[in-house]
C-alpha cells in the first residue's frame, strides 16, 4: 500500500502543482452553459404557447359549434343555475283570435322554427306589452318562469304575473315550435479539439490486455477513503453523496410504474371552459309542447311542465395504472389506463311505473317510450353515476431544480362504459327517465395540476397535488352542451425498482 | 467568500460566481488533467468538458467534504471518459495480467519540482500513468482501480509497482542529471 515516503511525497508535489489554463477554457464553458440555458428556455417557452394554443383553438371550435340552430334554444346568461326558463312561444298564426292582450317578450336572438314559419315570431321590442292578460285557453303567451318557487308558483298564478316576471328578465328568450321537448341531461353533468499526439514512446514491459472498460461513470463518482490508500482524505466523499450522485445520473431509472388515483368533485358546465365565462352556467331551456302524452293540452288550462332541478356536483374518483418516462431531468411524459367514476346529484319528483312516450332530441325527437320515469319535482334526491374507461397522457414538469413541485398537464380519452344518468323531457308535465343513448360515449379531456412528489419510508415515490380536468366534448348527445368537470386530488404512487 | 455561498450562487444562475469557482480551482485541475494526458491540449479539453460537467451536476454537491475533492473527482473520472474515448490513448493502455512482484527499492527523496515530477509522470507508459495517478496520487486502492478499469486487483497492484519502479528509476537518473548540469554549469 502506498503509505511509504515515496507516495507522501508524489502526493505533496501533485497537491501543489498548478497549471495557468489558456483564455480559451473559461470561454468555451460559459458559452456551453449559456448554450443549454438558452435551449431550456425556449423548450419550456413552448410549453405554455402550446397550452395557449391549445385552449384558443377549443375556445373557438366550442363557441362555434354551440351556435344555436333551429332546433336549439337559447341558453341563458352565466350566473343562473339550474332552474328553468320556460318560453311560450307567440303564435299569432294558429291563434287567430288572440288579442292585444297576448305578450310579447323580448329577446335578442329569438330563434323562429323553420319547420313551422306560421308560428313564429320576430321578436323585436324590448318590453313586454299588455301585460296584464291571463292565459286562457291556448297559450300563446310567451312567459318565463321564476326561479323560485317553482312548485307553488303554479301556472296560471305565474302567467298573471308574468308581467314583473318578463320586466324582470333581460335574458336571450328562445322560442321553439312544433312538438318536441328538449332533453336535458341531469347529470348533470466540447467544444472538442482533435488531440495532438505527442505521445512520448517508452520502451515498456507490454504483455496486456487492451483495456476492458473504462468508467461510464464521468460524473461526480465518489469513494470513500479505505485506510490501505494513500492519505487522500480531502478526495473523499461519502457514500451518501455517491448515491446521490448515482441516483441523478442521468440514464438511470428512465420508466417507473406506478398507481394512479384521484378523488375529488365532478359537476356540468355549459362550456368546457367556465373561468372564461364564455357562456353560461348549466342551464336549459326548453318550451312545452303540445304533447298527446300530456302536457299542454289545447282548449283548457295548461299547467307548464315543471322544469328541471338545480343539478349539484358529486363525488368523482379515477383509478388506475400509470408509466412514466422520464424525458430530462426535469420532465417526464406519462400514460396509463383507468377507470373514472363520476357523479352528479339531481331533485326528483315521483316514480311513474306506468310506460310514457318522450321524444329524443338527439335522435330528431323521435318518439320513444320509457318505462321507467320520474316525475319533475324536490320529494327525493338522485345520483347520477357515470362509469369510464379512460386512458390518460400526461406531461410533468418540474418547476424548480431543487424543490420537487410539478405542474402536470393532461389529456384523457375516455369511454362511457355505463350510466343511470337521467334525461330531463318536458313532455308528460316535465319527466326525467334513462337512456344511455342520450350520451356522448367518447369524452376528450383536457386537465392541469400541481404536485409534490416526495419518497416513503418504503422507498416509492408518492406523488401529490391538486387537479382540474374539463371535458372538451359535450356529454349529451343532442344540442345541448354540458361538459363534465373534476376537480380534486391526485396521488400517483410509483413503486422502488426490484433490486437484481 | 466561502465555498457554499458560492456554489448556491452558481446554482442560481450567476455568472460571476462561476467564474470565481472556475478560477478558484482551474489551475489546480488543469494541474490534475495534465497527469492523465499527453499534452496540454487535451488537458485543456479534458478541464472544459468537467468544468461544465461540474457547473451541470453542482446541486449534486452535499456540501459533505471539500468542493476541491468534489469537484477532482469529477476531473478524474473524465480524464479517464476522454482516454477511453481517445483512441490513440487506448491503444497505449496496456496491463499486463502477470502477477509479478518486482523488486519494490527503496523510497528515494524527490529533489523535483511538481512540474519535473508531473513530466515523468506523463512519460510512463499510459497503462502504467493511469493506474500511478490514481493509485499514488487520487488515493483509490487496487480494487476500486480494478473495478474502474475492468482489470483484477492483482494486474493493477503490480502494474503500480511496475510504474513505481519505473518512476523511480528516471527520478534518480533526472536527479543525477541535473547534478552533473549544475556541477558542469560550474
Amino acid at each position: 500500500m502506498p503509505a511509504n515516503e515515496f507516495e507522501k511525497q508524489v502526493q505533496e508535489k501533485m497537491e501543489d502543482f498548478r497549471l495557468n489554463p489558456s483564455a480559451s477554457v473559461w470561454k468555451n464553458v460559459e458559452d456551453e452553459l449559456r448554450e443549454k440555458k438558452r435551449k431550456r428556455v425556449i423548450f419550456f417557452l413552448l410549453i405554455p404557447a402550446a397550452a395557449i394554443l391549445l385552449l384558443i383553438v377549443s375556445v373557438y371550435y366550442f363557441n362555434h359549434e354551440s351556435k344555436p340552430d333551429n332546433h336549439q334554444v337559447d341558453s341563458l346568461p352565466a350566473g343562473r343555475q339550474g332552474r328553468e326558463s320556460i318560453v311560450k312561444k307567440h303564435d299569432p298564426a294558429s291563434n287567430p283570435e288572440q288579442g292585444p292582450d297576448s305578450h310579447r317578450v323580448d329577446s335578442r336572438e329569438s330563434k323562429v322554427d323553420s319547420k313551422n314559419p306560421a308560428s313564429s315570431i320576430k321578436h323585436q321590442a324590448s318590453s313586454i306589452q299588455h301585460p296584464a292578460s291571463s292565459t286562457t285557453d291556448n297559450i300563446n303567451v310567451a312567459a318565463i318562469r321564476p326561479l323560485a318557487g317553482r312548485k307553488k308558483n303554479l301556472p296560471v298564478a305565474e302567467n298573471s304575473n308574468s308581467d314583473n316576471s318578463l320586466k324582470n328578465k333581460q335574458d336571450k328568450v328562445a322560442t321553439t315550435t312544433g312538438n318536441f321537448d328538449v332533453s336535458i341531461t341531469q347529470p348533470a353533468t466540447q467544444k472538442k479539439t482533435e488531440p495532438k499526439n505527442d505521445v512520448v514512446k517508452v520502451n515498456s514491459e507490454p504483455v496486456a490486455t487492451e483495456l476492458k472498460k473504462a468508467t461510464d461513470n464521468d460524473q461526480a463518482g465518489a469513494a470513500s477513503v479505505n485506510t490501505d490508500k494513500p492519505e487522500a482524505k480531502n478526495l473523499a466523499m461519502t457514500n451518501e453523496a455517491k448515491q446521490a450522485v448515482a441516483k441523478n445520473e442521468p440514464g438511470k431509472n428512465k420508466t417507473r410504474w406506478g398507481l394512479d388515483f384521484s378523488i375529488g368533485v365532478s359537476s356540468i358546465q355549459s362550456n368546457p371552459f367556465p373561468m372564461l365565462k364564455l357562456g353560461g352556467a348549466m342551464d336549459a331551456v326548453y318550451a312545452p309542447q303540445n304533447n298527446p302524452n300530456g302536457g299542454s293540452a289545447s282548449g283548457g288550462g295548461v299547467a307548464p311542465p315543471i322544469p328541471p332541478s338545480e343539478v349539484t356536483g358529486g363525488l368523482s374518483f379515477r383509478i388506475g395504472y400509470t408509466r412514466e418516462w422520464q424525458v430530462s431531468e426535469r420532465s417526464s411524459f406519462s400514460g396509463g389506463v383507468q377507470y373514472a367514476y363520476a357523479s352528479t346529484h339531481v331533485k326528483i319528483g315521483s316514480a311513474v311505473d306506468s310506460a310514457l312516450r318522450v321524444s329524443a332530441s338527439y335522435n330528431n325527437f323521435t318518439s320513444m317510450e320509457v318505462n321507467k320515469s320520474y316525475r319533475a319535482g324536490d320529494d327525493d334526491k338522485y345520483t347520477n353515476s357515470f362509469h369510464y374507461v379512460a386512458i390518460p397522457l400526461g406531461y410533468h414538469w418540474q418547476i424548480n431544480k431543487k424543490i420537487p413541485v410539478q405542474l402536470n398537464f393532461e389529456v384523457s380519452l375516455g369511454y362511457l362504459l355505463s350510466s343511470n344518468a337521467l334525461v330531463y323531457s318536458s313532455s308528460n308535465g316535465g319527466i326525467y327517465y334513462q337512456d344511455d343513448d342520450a350520451f356522448n360515449k367518447m369524452q376528450f379531456a383536457i386537465g392541469t395540476g400541481l404536485s409534490y412528489s416526495f419518497k416513503t419510508k418504503k422507498g416509492a415515490d408518492l406523488v401529490i397535488g391538486p387537479q382540474l380536468s374539463f371535458n372538451t366534448n359535450s356529454l349529451l348527445a343532442n344540442d345541448h352542451k354540458q361538459y363534465l368537470w373534476f376537480g380534486g386530488l391526485n396521488t400517483r404512487l410509483f413503486f422502488p425498482k426490484k433490486k437484481k | 467568500m466561502d465555498h457554499q455561498k458560492l456554489v448556491k450562487d452558481c446554482l442560481k444562475g450567476k455568472v460571476k460566481a462561476q467564474r470565481e469557482l472556475y478560477e478558484l480551482f482551474a489551475k489546480n485541475m488543469l494541474g490534475v488533467c495534465y497527469r492523465y494526458t499527453r499534452s496540454i491540449k487535451d488537458a485543456e479539453d479534458v478541464l472544459q468538458e468537467g468544468f461544465i460537467k461540474v457547473f451541470r451536476n453542482l446541486d449534486q454537491y452535499k456540501y459533505e467534504g471539500e468542493l476541491g475533492a468534489w469537484i477532482r473527482r469529477i476531473m478524474v473520472n473524465t480524464a479517464l471518459n476522454f482516454l477511453k474515448r481517445n483512441r490513440k490513448y487506448q491503444q497505449e493502455m496496456y496491463f499486463t495480467q502477470e502477477y509479478l512482484h518486482p523488486v519494490v527499492e527503496d523510497d528515494p527523496a524527490i529533489r523535483l519540482n511538481a512540474k519535473e515530477l508531473a513530466d515523468l509522470i506523463r512519460q510512463l507508459p499510459h497503462g502504467y500513468q493511469v493506474i500511478f495517478n490514481l493509485h499514488a496520487v487520487e488515493g483509490y486502492s487496487h480494487v476500486e482501480i480494478g473495478e474502474l478499469l475492468g482489470i483484477s486487483d492483482g494486474t493493477s497492484r503490480s502494474q503500480y509497482l511496475r510504474a513505481r519502479n519505473l518512476l523511480i528509476t528516471w527520478i534518480e537518473n533526472f536527479s543525477s542529471d541535473k547534478k552533473k548540469e549544475k556541477y558542469a554549469g560550474k
